[in-house]
């Protein structure tokens, strides 16, 4: 059995979190006070991390997929998690077709988007047989890469000369509900609730008493990250210019300028955006094979990577037939109706179910 | 049994009242020790105590050969090995044993400066062809009975002796035990050179890189040793393997251990600069030129734009036929004869440089790029490693031609893949950064301070004594 140590768990969560949320920016809905709104959605979204992790230790060396058949009986159970390999299939899907979005946009203006999907989609296959371990090893050491590049950009925006405090004056102006609904459902469900899907990976950490501890100061990291990268693009667009950014990001970097020489960092920074995606892909990939391996019960999960592929080739294509809609089910329609079901009301009701049989089986062992 | 072979001496004499006979190789034995240690004393010996008469091949042995390694055997098949491997075989008439006088000598090379890792800094002695002198080279810088030799023969015909090096106690028993499986499961019929045992026992057969490390220099062994590798001496070459090897060793050259910590350090990450340049420059500059011309500042876009104009061919076109032409020029660099190598050198120079830029084939940016990368293979230290590099580059061009950097991006992503993969005698090829290991990293991308090193590295073993006293820091007052 492959393992993976504790601090490789950290760089796995943080750049899972980051992932596709750096690319559209997060929060873009509550304006000025986006920043604000992701802090909240981090505290919030620890709250679903601290439940999960109560499932996992209640359901010790088990998955995600394994604790539905293990609480509520084999007839109940097993409809119940066959959702979540399908969920994971989806969102695969759905970050592939943002990449197709962002690199003919960003850097590659005249290249079929199958061919940058299918080639994309390639390394990851390569990745998810290499198996997790070096899945781990690579993000332990982009990671750190990847906080740099960003630690670097925003500094040089402050020599820049366009940040303007002013833009994000004055703090919660425009009252409390507008930045609610930037946290509800959207900013909860996308980035943190999404950590579910790493409890298809918290049993092969070798130390799994600290998976809590870390994977909490993991959401705090990149809550951080994403709260700091959101404010500057306040700071820098202001709020109604931000409205109508697409890839707020990748914008921003567009508007460093530093003595006529460090210009156009643009593609570097689309780059770390796919790279983000990469990371992101790579892991639903696998929690996607690997929840399916062990429903099917198979020993090996080498005959479902190709068909897994294969799948999450034809959704990540077929989605959406245009930028605009991707981003309107991305942001309305998806995170209500697929995230806050499954994986929020869904480990509710199993927490309720499991933390009541427990209490059962203790009287009646008395 | 050797019959048609035109070195082998049969040299019979008497001793006492016996008859006997000495065997050898001519060429493989020093006769001045032969005439001085064997053949006078035998001679003699009768004069000497002419009533005892020998009653066993032993008292030869313990009173009469001056010579201070001889044994004795009753097989046949001894008496052939040994002559074979260069030793005199005494047989006397009517005695079973025969006696093995160990009096080798054949022509050999001094110990020259390694030409293929010089230093500017450091002992200059390297190994040679001669196993025992390359066994005693190392053992001069280890004055330790902990330091252990154990000696095989492997090749079917040539039997080839090679020797396992490793200091007990630090090195790994596991890892001893791994590489005597492994050579022993050899069974090829000659071993040329160390090349045939490192591709015998490789963990990854396919890896395009080198999984075992080898060198010419014994300062690098024994540091290696120090560190818990093993190392393999094989006779008849001057390189010698070290087992396992890891990515980030092919950065370091034991020059960076006798400098001044500072100035390694920087010429350390000089060398991962270069790496990446080595690795990516060409791929860069055809990905910009071709798809991302917004990226480069408007007056050197100009400039190159200018520069270009005349060029008939696309940009991966020209980089394809320029690093072609430069990896040409270097291999006949290599093989040709000296005298010739020079005109090559010149005649090269001209046609990849000026004449083909007037003659508006390709561009001079072009020429600057190809002479850039061709420099920065050079500052890696090993050579077998920098021709790695050399052979990644051009898939990497193959993917800027056509995706520009988001290929270039995805071939460096496959890259890493491949690179965590590979494994060498068990030990992850990236380590100590995959996985990570924080305490390891003060020898890898900075050379930490000998006095700040006191732990060996873990990631080879788990005999991790400390290396150096604790506050061995120097100061005035200490």
């Amino acid at each position: 059995m492959e393992r993976i140590s504790v601090y490789q768990l950290f760089t796995i969560t943080v750049f899972f979190q980051l992932g596709s949320s750096v690319i559209f920016g997060f929060a873009s809905s509550a304006g000025r006070d986006a920043w604000l709104a992701i802090l909240i959605s981090t505290a919030l979204g620890i709250m679903l991390i601290l439940m999960y992790i109560a499932l996992m230790k209640m359901n010790p060396s088990l998955t995600v997929v394994e604790w539905f058949p293990a609480q509520l009986g084999k007839w109940i159970g097993m409809p119940i998690a066959w959702l979540y390999p399908l969920l994971f299939l989806y969102v695969a899907g759905r970050i592939l077709a943002d990449v197709k979005s962002i690199i003919p946009v960003t850097i590659l203006p005249q290249t079929p988007s199958w061919f940058i999907v299918l080639s994309l989609l390639l390394v990851v296959l390569y990745g998810v047989s290499s198996g997790i371990e070096v899945i781990a090893r690579l993000t332990e050491y982009l990671l750190p890469m990847v906080l740099i590049i960003f630690m670097i950009e925003v500094i040089l925006l402050f020599f820049s000369d366009v940040v303007n405090i002013n833009y994000i004056l004055p703090v919660v102006g425009q009252g409390w509900g507008k930045i609610w609904t930037a946290v509800w459902p959207t900013g909860i469900t996308q980035t943190f609730a999404e950590t579910l899907t790493l409890a298809m990976i918290w049993p092969l950490v070798k130390e799994t008493e600290k998976v809590m501890k870390v994977t909490i100061i993991a959401a705090i990291v990149s809550g951080i990250t994403i709260a700091i990268l959101s404010l500057m693009q306040s700071l820098v667009f202001g709020e109604s210019i931000l409205e109508r950014t697409l890839f707020p990001v990748y914008t921003l970097m567009q508007q460093i300028s530093i003595a006529d020489f460090l210009d156009n960092l643009d593609a570097i920074v689309s780059l770390v955006m796919v790279l983000t995606a990469f990371a992101k892909l790579t892991l639903y990939f696998f929690a996607a094979v690997r929840s399916m391996q062990l429903l099917l019960n198979l020993s090996s999960s080498r005959y479902l990577i190709l068909p897994v592929a294969i799948i999450t080739y034809m959704l990540g294509m077929t989605m959406s037939t245009n930028l605009s809609e991707h981003i309107y089910v991305g942001i309305h329609i998806f995170p209500l109706h697929l995230w806050v079901p499954l994986l929020i009301v869904l480990p509710f009701l199993l927490l309720v179910v499991t933390v009541i049989r427990r209490i059962f089986t203790k009287v009646s062992s008395k | 049994m050797f019959e048609k072979s035109s070195d082998i001496v049969y040299r019979e004499l008497h001793i006492g009242n016996k008859k006997g006979m000495l065997i050898f190789l001519d060429g493989l034995v020093n006769q001045q020790l032969m005439d001085s240690d064997v053949l006078k004393p035998l001679l003699n010996w009768d004069e000497q105590e002419l009533n005892a008469g020998i009653t066993s091949i032993k008292q030869l042995l313990e009173r009469v050969v001056t010579t201070a390694d001889v044994t004795s055997s009753q097989k046949l098949q001894d008496v052939t090995d040994h002559i074979l491997s260069g030793n005199t075989v005494l047989l006397i008439d009517k005695m079973p044993d025969a006696l093995f006088i160990s009096i080798k000598g054949w022509e050999k090379r001094a110990i020259e400066q390694p030409e293929s890792e010089v230093v500017v800094r450091g002992p200059r002695d390297g190994f040679t062809e001669n196993l025992r002198t390359n066994t005693s080279l190392i053992r001069r810088r280890l004055k330790t009975p902990r330091l252990k030799m154990e000696q095989k023969k492997v090749g079917r015909l040539s039997k080839t002796d090679l020797v396992i090096t490793y200091i007990e106690g630090i090195a790994e028993d596991s890892l001893v035990q791994e590489i005597h499986e492994r050579i022993d499961r050899i069974d090829i019929d000659a071993i040329l050179e160390s090349g045939y045992i490192e591709e015998l026992i490789d963990d990854n057969p396919f890896s395009v890189f080198p999984l075992v490390g080898h060198t010419e220099r014994p300062d690098k062994v024994v540091g290696s040793l120090l560190e818990g590798s093993v190392g393999i001496i094989i006779d008849n070459t001057p390189f010698c393997l070290i087992a396992p090897q890891t990515f980030f060793q092919l950065i370091q050259s034991p020059e960076d251990y006798y400098q001044r910590y500072i100035t390694s350090s920087f010429i350390r990450m000089l060398r991962y600069l270069f790496l990446i340049i080595s690795l990516l420059l060409p791929s860069l500059y055809v990905a910009v030129t071709t798809f991302h011309q917004e990226m480069l500042p408007t007056s050197l876009l100009l400039s190159l734009a200018v520069a270009r104009e005349a060029t008939p061919f696309p940009a991966l076109i020209e980089a394809l036929i320029m690093e072609v032409a430069f990896e040409g020029l270097r291999e006949a660099g290599v093989r040709l004869p000296r005298a010739v190598g020079s005109a090559v050198s010149i005649v090269g120079a001209l046609v990849i440089g000026q004449a083909a830029v007037d003659a508006g084939i390709v561009s001079s940016p072009m020429v600057i790029i190809v002479a850039t990368t061709g420099i920065a293979s050079f500052i890696i230290p090993g050579y077998e490693q920098a021709n790695t590099i050399r052979i990644l580059r051009f898939p990497m061009m193959f993917l800027a031609g056509f995706m520009g950097l988001y290929g270039v991006f995805l071939g460096v992503i496959t890259l890493q893949i491949y690179i965590l993969r590979l494994r060498s005698f068990g030990v992850p090829y990236f380590s100590p950064v995959a996985p990570l290991d924080t305490t390891n990293l003060k020898d890898i991308f900075v050379r930490a301070p000998w006095w700040a090193m006191n732990k060996r590295p873990g990631y080879l073993g788990k005999n991790k004594a400390n290396r150096i006293k604790h506050n061995s820091r120097p100061g005035p007052n200490q």
